[in-house]
């Protein structure tokens, strides 16, 4: 038949040669692949013809002058043209045609399996990789801020490397990890935050070493019924993540780079050294001391006062970023295959804090046979993290706290003490009283801390079709990682022993087997009736191992040279375990693509539980109805798509450290008396009562698509109640324990998302708009029997209460300076003036729940440029600004830096000021101690921040061709350029660092010396072929 | 083919089906340094450790954090420097956020449950004798009286603050549980404290190398009968201790050695040696200023002027050091200026002064107290007194204060003049005021029904 076809095409071109007018055309689709089959019309004489298996078509015995010529074909928007076509001539041209953007039809990954959107009856967003490529921070959940509603991402810092907290529809976790259930490929991977603890205020980040750039799509999947297929670790959302695949025909190259500065968005206002002796001396002559003041850290006055060091200025710097990223593909009739290439290098802004990331990446796919498929993805990835001492523990936090500007970096001369030895030379690097943690940059050139994570996530998968409708997948992965942190403290670290210096390591490896089998059956009766059935099998095994730590005291230089004299060994090595299994089930029904019902159900069973919990069921149920297929709607010219879905269900969650339930006992030689002791550990008794939390969400949502899906959105409302929710709760001291493991109390998560896009010009000027917001309301129900005290957030004063949202503040309020006296007037319980502070007074206050959060996009493509703006919002919501009750604070000999915002304190009797007089002890304050927690630090953290904000430039298609390439496109962008706020701390968007699940949870509004943000240009080139 | 691929996906789940239950049943791995709580005790040795171990927390307890925050609410001590927990305690204004406070409380009832398991556990093991577990249940409950009178000092308003001590006290354990543990009347308290000791001086041995004796056990109950101003019962215990003649008074006035020596009833004990340095008693090292121009705890002006103004001049040599700072005049402590000491809880000097005031209070016999204060007080350089009636009852009030300075002692016995005379204070406060009574931990509170207690109103 084609050879046919072809005989008769000849035939016209040899006699076609004879004619004059004639077009000749070839017709291509976006990836440039030829277009067969595709009707070609003359639409004023009704003629046509057909595009050959190259895509071209001759047209030919044309009259001369205007022709208009249509090109149609299924699945594609119709291309119209106008050509002129003069006398005796010939005319070649090329002709584009787009696919249709039917959005319903998009391919969108659930739970073990892929639907089509049309067909998802639960809660799910799906995100391009690209758009995470947007945001150039090393760690991918980053780039999440604000594209999804009812998604809210807090960026921890601008530190290199560091963590993001996540959170889907709310926070319903307290103790056990709150953090949506990360899926790569069908892999759940390692996601602890807290394999090395608080680690000097910076968790460890478990997303890091994933290469955004390897990233194919991420869905977000929402409620219960989406989330439902992965039961216990599903109550707080899942994100799916799905790599790369070789997906067009022949071998294609990506390439891209990107070069940018980065700095921080915001700079702290402490006070130089003027000012701050000035304050001082104020503060002195208030408290009626007499003489020169004493000032913090052994200086004299004099001294001081010929001394001013900026050490914000020291620590901080500009930041250089690049990358490099490679992708080839190749695909095939029966295989495909995607390898990628990437190195990241992110110096931030803090001097001296870098993360350089290298990556790899294969997947695979070979049809070995018509009914046999094997899939492979590999990854390797080594992400070395050269930290800077931050926060509490030193650096910038320092900066903003107890380095003084009074302090010099250096010694000016020798020190001789009484003895007449030489304690300090001139040029010795100043420590203030003996602690290096007040000189920052003493920090920071005197000891390296480099840690170094190795990744490696791995999946075999074998896909078999025995029978018509029937799938078989059996699938083995192994997510593995080894950490490992050196430290280097050089010579003139230890003060005690300035020619000495040591170095530690410590290290651990994790590795997470996952296998599972799944068989999806698929079956239509009397074409009407649609069913889908699954049923599969999944086990999961995780082990932590810690390796022995090491400390040598070396004299030599040289970071990891072990060229040591002395080496003392910490011996103690430990696993921890924890193993999983589960079986579920899932039909999916729907009647003429009009009606879908879907019923899934899981059991199952995990090691952290005792013997009478092991296990649990999770069933959800959802069910949707597209009406727009309804004969009412059918042919409406507004509503082009609109389906209401809703779902209910219970999950899971079990997210607590493995050994938990059991109560633990050591021994330790030479411990007293030169004996051996043995001893329970005072961290928990055991409770081998622990069991699963879980919630129960309910789900209605509906969807639109308007003017042919020009305009698409979804509105939602949830519900979600949490019980039996895991609390590592504060027991009695007097029990002898500090902590217990307990389920108890009650959640509650209610909320709604709204959101749409519209293209809302379409023609040679292009602008498309993508709004998202959403609005989450949390709740505590219940405490069961323990007060609000039972429940801590960590070093914060944050608390469960009743009727209040998770980790709300706990504060005593502020009321007013009093104009007589200077002192601060605080409010009772009752509500009356005092003078006193005393935490019997604190009340639960301040709203740490945004009203809402969202983002809003706006492309813009004119031509061959395109403009894109994308800002990020959170209305409402309160940020306590921890740090500021120091540096507000008391100027008293514990010695902190005092920011430029106190100049608006109380002098003398009349005075109308924000701040009260000035002091150098708390008990002009009322208090016994100068850490006074007062709803004065709690401010209003609304913001909206232009995330970023891109020019690019794609290159014409003839520069293109020439240059052998088949895309390329430069742009610029600005990230976090512009923030709109009134907070008066450092960045509205923080999230400070946390000493365990439950501080994480319940402490998300509280910044304490926290980095700010960074803002960067970039300039990207992106080039495939 | 297909067969092939059918048979490998089969073997597969059948594989996986066959994991049995153990496959969800991880237990952290038994090592050396860690087992499960249910294996810990099996043997005789084992309860001899776990014994060792609450003489570990207790050391910690007892190393100075205790008596360091009774000294802070007395008149002995200046304001200290860069140490926001213990300047809050010296300004009485003590809140649930202490973190010293907090360690301090939660170490003693660390060293209490301890105490009880070894006390309800101690049957669970076969391979010991009667006499040794009698031993290791005496010392227990030594140690838990011991502990239990140490929160009760700081954490309650002293015996006598009303009149039938039903005035709330502090939490005593007396069970291996984890139940809710709520405030005990004061008189609660000591009775279930005089039980303990009764026992423990029943059943310990007369010797018992570095740990507690029956003698300490005496000590102990002179210590907390003087407590309750029983003077009939405390004069008769401290007698019996000096009487036996195993403690003499030492002719130094330093009785915190790095090792034994004869006054120690009952220490803590600082190992050197074998490679080992575990120094117990490094909170006194707050005081130590002969290596330290700023060293945290130092002397109040007062107390060291009335010292040397009372010609206690060896004292004032030995126990102190002025420190010139900046044209301010301190002054530091030496009486700790060493490391490694062993620190006597229960020492021969207490029993002196405690005998001496029970005999004058209890109007049993002035001789033998004037005898006693001079012995105290010849060994500080000081000329013997022949006073008699309330002038001697001063002099042996005086002598404690500076003899036991920086002990923890000073301001028990402030409080003990208060309930006995109605008045006393510490530097301007009276001795009753809320504040001179330190605030539980916040996490005493995470349950309905505990009492914490009223703060402030000290100034």
């Amino acid at each position: 038949m084609k050879k046919t076809i072809y005989l008769i095409f000849f035939a016209f071109l040899l006699i076609g040669e004879g004619f004059a007018q004639t077009i000749k055309g070839t017709v291509l689709d976006e990836n440039k692949e030829p277009v067969i089959g595709a009707a070609v019309k003359v639409l004023t004489t009704s003629t046509g013809t057909t595009t050959d298996l190259n895509g071209k078509f001759t047209l030919s015995n044309l009259q001369p002058g205007k022709v208009s010529i249509e090109i149609s074909m299924v699945g594609f928007e119709k291309l119209s043209r106008s050509i002129t076509v003069e006398a005796g001539k010939t005319i070649e041209q090329r002709f584009n045609i787009k696919a249709k953007e039917n959005v319903m039809d998009e391919l969108v990954v659930v739970g073990y399996g892929v639907q089509r959107r049309r067909d998802i009856s639960s809660s799910i967003v799906k995100l391009e990789g690209k758009e995470l490529m947007e945001l150039p921070t090393p760690s991918f959940e980053n780039g999440l801020q604000g594209k999804a509603s009812g998604l809210q991402v807090i960026t921890g810092s601008g530190a290199a490397g560091s963590a993001s907290t996540v959170r889907i529809r709310g926070v319903a976790s307290v103790s056990a990890g709150g953090d949506p259930l990360y899926v790569i490929d069908g892999i759940p991977i390692t996601q602890d935050y807290f394999l090395n603890g608080n680690n000097g205020a910076m968790n460890n980040n478990p997303l890091a070493s994933i290469n955004p750039n390897d990233i194919e799509s991420v869905e977000v999947l929402k409620d219960a019924a989406a989330t439902g297929i992965y039961g216990s670790r599903g109550s707080n959302g899942v994100i799916l993540i799905t790599t790369k695949r070789g997906k067009k025909k022949g071998y294609h190259v990506d390439f891209s780079t990107r070069q940018g500065i980065t700095r921080p968005t915001a700079l702290p206002n402490m006070m130089d050294s003027k000012q701050f002796l000035q304050m001082y001396e104020e503060a002195w002559v208030n408290d009626g001391k007499l003489g020169t003041p004493v000032l913090p850290g052994n200086i004299a006055w004099e001294d001081a006062q010929n001394t001013n060091t900026n050490w914000v200025d020291q620590v901080i710097g500009t930041g250089r970023q690049q990358s490099y990223d490679l992708g080839i593909s190749h695909a095939g009739k029966r295989h495909n295959v995607y390898a990628g290439f990437s190195n990241q290098n992110d110096q931030s802004y803090m001097i001296g804090n870098s993360y350089i990331r290298n990556a790899g990446r294969l997947n695979g796919d070979l049809q070995a046979t018509d009914w046999a498929k094997i899939s492979l993805s590999t990854s390797l990835s080594e992400g070395v993290n050269n930290r800077q001492s931050m926060a509490w523990s030193g650096g910038l936090g320092a900066a903003m706290s107890t380095a003084l500007p009074i302090y010099p970096i250096f010694h000016q001369q020798d020190v001789i003490n009484d003895a007449g030895d030489t304690i300090h030379r001139a040029g010795d690097y100043y420590f203030p009283s003996n602690d290096i943690g007040r000189n920052p940059v003493a920090m920071r050139e005197l000891r390296d801390i480099q840690t170094r994570e190795n990744r490696s996530i791995n999946n075999v998968t074998l896909e078999l079709k025995p029978l018509k409708g029937l799938i078989l997948t059996g699938s083995g992965s192994l997510d593995y990682m080894f950490w490992r942190n050196n430290e280097y403290q050089k010579p003139g670290w230890d003060q005690n022993n300035p020619l000495q210096s040591r170095a530690y390591r410590q290290s651990f490896q994790v590795a997470n087997y996952n296998y599972n089998a799944v068989a999806n059956y698929l079956k239509t009766f009397k074409e009407k009736h649609n069913f889908g059935f699954m049923l599969g099998m999944e086990y999961q095994q995780s082990r932590t191992d810690r390796f022995a730590s090491q400390r040598n005291e070396i004299d030599a230089t040289g970071f990891l040279d072990q060229t040591s004299p002395t080496t003392i060994s910490d011996e103690n090595t430990s696993f921890e375990e924890w193993n999983f299994i589960s079986h579920f089930g899932r039909v999916n029904y729907n009647y003429k693509g009009k009606y879908y019902a879907e019923v899934v159900g899981r059991r199952d069973g995990s090691s952290r539980f005792g013997n009478n919990n092991k296990y649990g069921f999770f069933p959800s149920a959802s069910a949707a109805w597209i009406v727009s297929e309804e004969s009412f709607l059918k042919e409406n010219k507004v509503v082009s798509f609109l389906k209401i879905k809703s779902s209910i269900g219970v999950n899971g969650n079990s997210s607590i450290p493995p050994y938990a339930q059991y109560g633990i006992f050591s021994s330790a030689a030479n411990a007293y008396n030169g004996q051996t002791i043995i001893f329970p550990n005072a961290g928990n008794p055991a409770n081998p009562n622990l069991r699963w939390e879980t919630s129960r969400t309910f789900d209605l949502a509906l969807e639109y698509g308007l003017f042919k899906d020009r305009i698409s959105g979804e509105i939602a409302y949830y519900n979600k109640q949490t019980n039996d929710v895991l609390l590592y709760v504060s027991t009695q001291l007097n029990t002898g324990f500090a902590n217990t493991w307990a389920n108890v109390g009650g959640i509650n998560n209610r909320g709604l998302e709204f959101s749409i896009k519209a293209k809302v010009i379409e023609r040679k000027f292009k602008w498309a708009v993508d709004f998202n917001i959403a609005r989450n309301m949390n709740e505590v129900t219940s405490l069961g029997d323990y007060t609000e005290d039972a429940i801590s957030g960590g070093t914060n004063d944050t608390r469960l209460v009743v009727g209040r949202p998770i980790g709300n503040n706990y504060l005593v309020r502020f009321s007013r300076v009093d104009a007589e006296t200077g002192k601060p007037v605080y409010l009772d319980k009752d509500g009356n003036e005092t003078f006193d502070w005393t935490p019997d007074n604190r009340v639960s206050t301040g709203s740490i729940l945004p009203d809402a959060i969202g983002g809003i996009r706006n492309d813009f493509k004119f031509g061959r440029f395109d403009l894109t703006m994308f800002w990020v919002f959170v209305l409402g919501g309160d940020i306590y600004d921890s740090s500021s009750k120091r540096q507000l604070g008391t100027y008293d000999s514990d010695g902190w830096n005092h920011r430029t915002d106190q100049f608006d304190r109380w002098q003398k009797p009349g005075d109308d000021a924000v701040y009260p007089l000035l002091t150098t002890t708390p008990a002009n304050y009322g208090s016994g101690t100068p850490w006074i927690n007062t709803d004065l630090w709690l401010h209003d953290g609304t913001y909206a921040r232009l995330r970023t904000l891109s020019i690019g430039y794609s290159f014409p298609d003839e520069l293109v061709r020439k240059a052998k390439l088949g895309r390329a496109r430069v742009s610029i962008a600005g990230n976090n350029i512009l923030t709109l706020t009134k907070f008066i701390g450092l960045d509205p968007e923080i999230s400070r660092d946390f000493e365990n699940p439950t501080d994480r949870n319940m402490s998300p509004n509280i910044t304490y010396l926290t980095a700010p943000q960074q803002k960067s240009y970039m300039l990207t080139l992106d080039i495939g072929f | 083919m297909k067969k092939i691929y059918f048979g490998i996906f089969t073997s597969v789940i059948l594989g996986l089906s066959a994991c049995s239950d153990d496959f969800l049943d991880r237990k952290p791995e038994a090592t050396e340094t860690q087992f499960l709580d249910v294996d810990a005790i099996k043997t005789a040795e084992d309860l001899q450790k776990l014994l060792l171990s609450v003489y570990d927390v207790t050391a910690n307890t007892f190393g100075g954090q205790i008596q360091n925050l009774s000294e802070l609410l007395g008149d002995n001590i200046g304001e200290p420097a860069n140490q926001n927990d213990y300047i809050q305690v010296y300004l009485r204004r003590t809140d649930i956020f202490n973190g010293t406070i907090s360690g301090v409380y939660r170490d003693a009832y660390i060293a209490i449950y301890r105490a009880n398991q070894l006390i309800f556990k101690k049957d669970d093991v076969s391979d010991i004798t009667e006499a040794d577990k009698l031993r290791i249940e005496a010392e227990s409950r030594f140690l838990r009286a011991f502990c239990h009178h140490g929160i009760l000092r700081l954490f309650a308003q002293p015996a006598g603050y009303t009149s039938d001590n039903s005035h709330p006290g502090i939490v005593m354990r007396m069970e291996f549980n984890n139940e809710v543990g709520l405030r005990s009347t004061v008189a609660e308290c000591y009775r279930l404290i005089l039980e303990d000791l009764q026992f423990a001086e029943d059943n310990l041995p007369d010797d018992n190398g570095a740990y507690a004796t029956k003698w300490a056990a005496k000590a102990m109950k002179a210590r907390v009968y003087l407590d309750l101003n029983d003077f009939t019962n405390a004069a008769l215990f401290a007698g019996e201790v000096i009487n036996s003649s195993k403690f003499p008074l030492l002719d130094s006035l330093n009785r915190f050695t790095a090792g034994p020596n004869s006054e120690q009833i009952f220490a803590t004990i600082s190992y050197l040696g074998n490679g080992i340095a575990d120094e117990r008693g490094d909170a006194f090292l707050n005081y130590r200023s002969d290596n330290n121009t700023n060293p945290t705890m130092r002397a109040a002006g007062e107390f060291y002027n009335y010292l040397v103004a009372s010609g206690d001049s060896v004292r004032a040599a030995q126990w102190f050091r002025t420190i010139e700072s900046g044209g301010n005049t301190t002054y530091g402590v030496a009486k700790y200026d060493r490391s490694f000491m062993w620190i006597p809880l229960l020492h021969t000097t207490e029993m002196y002064l405690t005998l001496a005031e029970a005999l004058v209070l209890g109007n049993l016999n002035e001789n033998q107290a004037q005898d006693l204060i001079n012995d105290i007080r010849v060994r500080a350089g000081l000329t013997p007194t022949a006073a008699t009636g309330t002038s001697l009852l001063q002099v042996i009030r005086d002598e404690r204060r500076k003899e036991m300075c920086f002990e923890g002692d000073r301001t028990t016995q402030i409080k003990r003049l208060g309930v006995r005379e109605n008045i006393a204070f510490s530097r301007n406060a009276p001795w009753d005021c809320p504040g001179m009574v330190i605030q539980f931990p916040g996490a005493e509170n995470t349950v309905s029904g505990f009492e914490l207690n009223p703060t402030g109103g000290c100034e």
